[in-house]
């Protein structure tokens, strides 16, 4: 019989692990809504690896230039009697039709755009410019430790039940924005994230790790114990994603799903992290982007509804490692660029818009001749959402050497 | 005069001789006492014989396998020390039949791009034949050309684990069966420990192809020799200069010329082909109304596509410091050893033309005087005259080699790896000293090191945190394990944080704790001591409770620990027992539990 007791107890944990399915008395919701929560809010990024074609998922369809340089890639102007066409967005941009799930969130005005971004280093080299994008120093390979986790650093959190749980990456390895000294947890599955062995093990290590005076590993050990214990708590046989999401079959769906339960579980998660990758068509791009996309916005809605009034906690910013060419090359596709498109969605950005200033497709006003050019570096966009949304206090820390020359007020 | 007088004053005399000597002695004897005894104290205060020879096998190997404990001891300390000093004069040929499924490992470059072409190229063929227009050989060929410029050039994320993955499973491999099996543990280590001072990303690349060799030929031979001559393989290694970008670094003029030379080669073809156009030859379905001409732009590392007009790159070509900078920041004098942006650029002027040229897929060293940049410079103060051509380049390993800084940064980093993660600074004076006189000799700085008192201090003991490598590598020398060492481990390595050969950058994986100890890393390390000992890693058993009896906690604890383990290790133990008796299923248990233990994580 599920008592007031239990909720009391196990909160909103209680609630998540239910799954969204059930319905409760309304004393219950109120005591679950009453046990001490963290409305903090989370941040989420979602890296496109590969370098995704910013120009054909928000299209310039206003450019001539544009269709001059992809006369077979390019997408077809806004036509209603045309589902391979752009969605319009605002007369100017259009979205690409496999995108269409973001159409409504832009006409809410949860969905903003900024276009022409980017990192400044010119490297066209996947590995060197996702390092940089995700160290947070365009040029300078040393440093040690990624911009997320310089974020937790310079901003610890009292209330947080559990250092670890502060920030979250699903994925197999730890991503590089991830990396430092702050505790962090790298998640393949929340189903799998445990100790052989489960609580039983686990209560041996905890006794261990707990007692010991080792003041090197012990600290770092007991905290992965207790994080454990939390994942488990949370961890359910069936998750149930509300407000009738559904989340597209694959990895990256998959992905974005456990960071909702992880969300709705209330453990104090301030940073999340997911990837997805095979943007990199250089070849035959129209059935990949096309295939990618779907994934992409249809995972991306699909997280957002299942958050559903939550949102108003999240914001979830998308970047790539850089653009694609301009002009399409000769296999169908197009090569490594420079500028891109970020997706900024939350409750608090002011969407609807696309932001940043356009550049031009000229030639003149290309990149080395060949690239859309960045008029807003990528730690522009960043630094706005880490002072807005999470409250973070020193910039300089998180991007050293950097300064923001523009404010896009991204967010209310 | 009188006897008695005479006698009395002998007798006084020699009370006066006692006298003085025992107050001149009992300052020397104390004063020689309390020496003995402050040597005494030290050893002492030192480590007992078993500790001794665990911290030996600890640190200068991967642990000890059983009975490697009593060997060390039955040996001599000191005597083991020299016998792992010499690599080359012991047998290892055991090793040797474990890696001969690896067949990778004695492929030169070329034979490895032929076998385990990259996925991009297949695909490019694969699509070039799909969509064949007009001149069939003609597209074809050009479609080819493309696909492997391209494939070359640009890895995609998904090009690495496909099919040249292997290549890098079995370095991998190598690396670990070496670590668990090989006698030349001393030689293991060093081979870790270079890889990592010279790192090399695998996925960048040709890299693919050519880490192998760098491998087999540049680390390994050099790993327990001459600083010197490893930095000068180093240097001359196609890997490296692709990896850190040299091969692109050219003399800003140099450039421009061969641009230019370039420009006016492609109008005359570009001439040619119009002339044929005119003449009815071949189709031209170019959407620009020429045919277009696919250039590798050397710079920038990929295909650009041109339509007939000059590149005006608004960037000039030129040099690229990339290499320049971190061969003094990471390799030889240390971030701090004293060099300026200026050096790095002059240093860069004297690595122009330092070069690859392109064998298919892979490459070999070249120098390009062309892209060299003749003029003179001045290398930490050193005038290097101009005209040195390829000389330039060796004279800055020269001028490096004979830099203090170099000394005291290798110093330090051995100090950091064998020693403490606070190097005590006067040990690593002695061993800076050291490389000074035997001009970098590798076993002499090692020797320095192993015969000090700091290496045996009771500080140093149990001290630093196991690499996820070291983890690994001794859970399974511990546990006695026959290993082929599969995905499954490589995997278990790549979620602790550690995957082999692909540290992105160039500063290797660390050797300290805080690069280590994080929650993440931390599960996997429990988890990878519960999978082994239950045989729940696919190709790999562990033997030792097979080929022992365990009748006490205590015994189990000597067995796989080799020493002592804090109080609440052993109540841990104590409570997964929870009286029972020892079968072999709860032995193995409670091995998994020591395994994760925090004792074990340290050596």
């Amino acid at each position: 019989m599920i008592t007031r007791r239990f909720f009391l107890k196990s909160g909103a944990l209680a609630v998540a692990s239910l799954g969204a399915g059930l319905v409760l008395p309304s004393f219950l919701q109120r005591t679950a809504l009453a046990s001490p929560q963290n409305h903090n809010k989370t941040f989420i990024v979602i890296f496109q690896r590969g370098a995704v074609d910013g120009l054909n998922t928000v299209v310039p369809f206003g450019d001539a230039a544009y269709y001059r340089a992809r006369p077979t890639l390019a997408i077809a102007k806004p036509n209603s009697s045309d589902d391979q066409s752009a969605i319009d967005l605002d007369g100017f941009f259009g979205l690409h039709p496999a995108l269409s799930p973001f159409k409504p969130l832009y006409d809410a005005k949860t969905l903003a755009i900024v276009h022409a971004a980017g990192s400044p280093d010119s490297t066209r080299s996947h590995f060197d410019a996702q390092d940089y994008m995700e160290i947070g120093t365009p040029g300078k390979k040393s440093t040690p430790d990624g911009w997320l986790n310089r974020y937790l650093q310079a901003n610890t959190n009292s209330n947080s039940k559990n250092e670890a749980l502060r920030a979250i990456a699903i994925g197999n390895k730890q991503p590089r924005v991830m990396s430092g000294i702050s505790p962090n947890l790298t998640i393949a599955n929340l189903n799998s994230f445990d100790l052989r062995g489960g609580a039983k093990t686990s209560s041996a290590f905890e006794t261990m790790y707990g007692k010991s005076s080792d003041d090197i590993i012990a600290p770092a050990g007991t905290e992965a114990l207790e994080a454990m214990e939390t994942i488990r708590k949370i961890r359910s046989s069936f998750y149930s994603p509300a407000n009738g999401a559904v989340y597209p079959r694959g990895q990256f769906g998959n992905s974005l799903k456990q960071i909702a339960q992880l969300i709705k579980s209330d453990i104090g998660l301030e940073v999340a992290f997911a990837d997805i990758g095979g943007w990199d068509t250089h070849t035959a791009q129209k059935p990949r982007l096309n295939q990618l996309l779907k994934e992409f916005g249809g995972g991306i809605s699909a997280l957002v509804t299942d958050l559903g009034d939550k949102m108003n906690d999240v914001v979830i910013v998308t970047m790539s490692e850089f653009g694609r060419t301009v002009r399409e090359n000769g296999t169908a596709g197009t090569d490594h660029g420079h500028a891109n498109c970020m997706f900024v969605i939350g409750g608090s950005v002011k969407g609807g818009k696309i932001y940043g200033k356009w550049p031009g497709l000229e030639r003149e006003q290309l990149y080395e001749n060949r690239d859309l050019a960045i008029t807003t570096d990528f730690r522009t966009v960043c630094s706005e959402v880490i002072t807005k949304h999470c409250k973070a206090k020193d910039l300089t820390k998180i991007f050293p050497n950097f300064q923001a020359k523009t404010d896009l007020s991204l967010l209310a | 005069m009188d006897k008695c007088l005479y006698i009395k004053r002998l007798s006084q005399v020699i009370f006066t001789i006692i006298v003085g000597i025992t107050l001149i002695a009992n300052p020397i004897v104390s004063y020689s006492l309390e020496k003995n005894k402050k040597a005494t104290a030290k050893y002492n205060n030192n480590l007992s014989a078993n500790e001794k020879a665990l911290h030996v096998l600890n640190r200068l190997g991967y642990g000890p396998r059983p009975g490697d404990l009593e060997k060390v001891q039955r040996m001599g300390i000191e005597k083991y020390i020299e016998w792992q000093l010499n690599p080359e004069k012991i047998d290892d040929q055991m090793v040797e039949a474990r890696l001969k499924g690896l067949t990778t490992l004695s492929m030169d470059p070329q034979e490895l791009a032929r076998a385990y072409p990259p996925p991009a190229l297949l695909k490019a063929k694969k699509e070039a034949e799909l969509k064949n227009t007009g001149d069939e050989t003609v597209d074809k060929a050009k479609a080819d050309k493309l696909a492997r410029k391209r494939s070359r050039m640009e890895i995609n994320e998904e090009d690495v684990m496909g099919r040249p993955g292997e290549i890098l499973m079995e370095l991998a491999q190598q690396q670990i069966i070496r670590s668990v099996y090989s006698e030349r543990q001393l030689q293991e280590v060093m081979v870790d420990f270079w890889t990592n001072h010279f790192n090399i990303f695998w996925a960048k690349g040709a890299n693919k192809y050519l880490l192998t060799e760098y491998i087999q030929e540049t680390i390994r031979p050099n790993a327990m020799v001459s600083f010197e001559k490893m930095l000068a393989a180093t240097a001359h290694s196609p890997a490296m200069l692709i990896y850190l970008d040299n091969w692109l670094s050219v003399d800003p003029d140099a450039a421009e010329r061969i641009d230019k030379q370039r420009q006016e080669r492609k109008e005359r073809l570009e001439e040619f082909r119009n002339r044929r156009n005119r003449l009815g030859n071949g189709q031209n379905n170019s959407p620009f109304g020429k045919r277009r001409n696919l250039e590798l732009n050397p710079q920038t590392n990929t295909i650009q596509v041109e339509n007939g007009q000059p590149n005006k790159a608004n960037k000039k070509r030129g040099l690229n410091e990339n290499y320049a900078r971190e061969l003094m920041e990471l390799h030889t004098l240390g971030v701090d050893g004293g060099y300026s942006q200026k050096d790095v650029t002059e240093v860069a002027r004297c690595l122009t033309g330092w070069t690859i040229k392109r064998d298919g897929e892979t490459a070999t060293f070249f120098f390009n005087e062309r892209m060299h940049d003749n003029g003179e410079k001045v290398v930490l103060g050193n005038k290097i005259p101009a005209n040195g051509g390829q000389k330039d380049g060796e004279k800055v390993l020269e001028i490096l080699m004979k830099h203090p800084s170099t000394a005291q940064f290798i110093a330090t980093k051995l100090v950091r790896r064998f020693v403490s993660d606070t190097p005590p600074q006067d040990l690593v004076k002695r061993v800076a000293s050291t490389f000074t006189k035997t001009n970098g000799d590798i076993k002499s700085m090692l020797r320095t090191i192993f015969t000090s008192s700091e290496f045996f201090d009771k500080e140093n003991y149990q001290a630093k945190v196991k690499s996820p490598l070291g983890l690994v590598v001794s859970a399974l020398r511990t546990a006695d394990a026959d290993t082929n060492v599969g995905p499954q481990i490589l995997l278990s390595l790549n979620k602790m944080g550690q995957p082999l050969f692909l540290c992105q950058p160039p500063t290797g994986y660390g050797d300290t704790a805080d690069k280590w100890v994080n929650t993440a890393s931390l599960v996997e390390r429990l988890n990878f001591g519960i999978a082994l000992s239950q045989g729940q890693i696919r190709g790999t058993t562990a033997n030792l409770l097979r080929n022992n009896t365990v009748n006490s906690v205590n015994e189990l604890i000597q067995l796989v620990i080799n020493g002592q383990v804090a109080e609440p290790t052993i109540r841990a133990l104590e409570q997964e027992l929870a009286g029972q008796e020892f079968t072999k299923d709860k032995s193995a248990k409670l091995m998994g539990l020591l395994l994760g233990s925090p004792e074990f994580q340290k050596m």
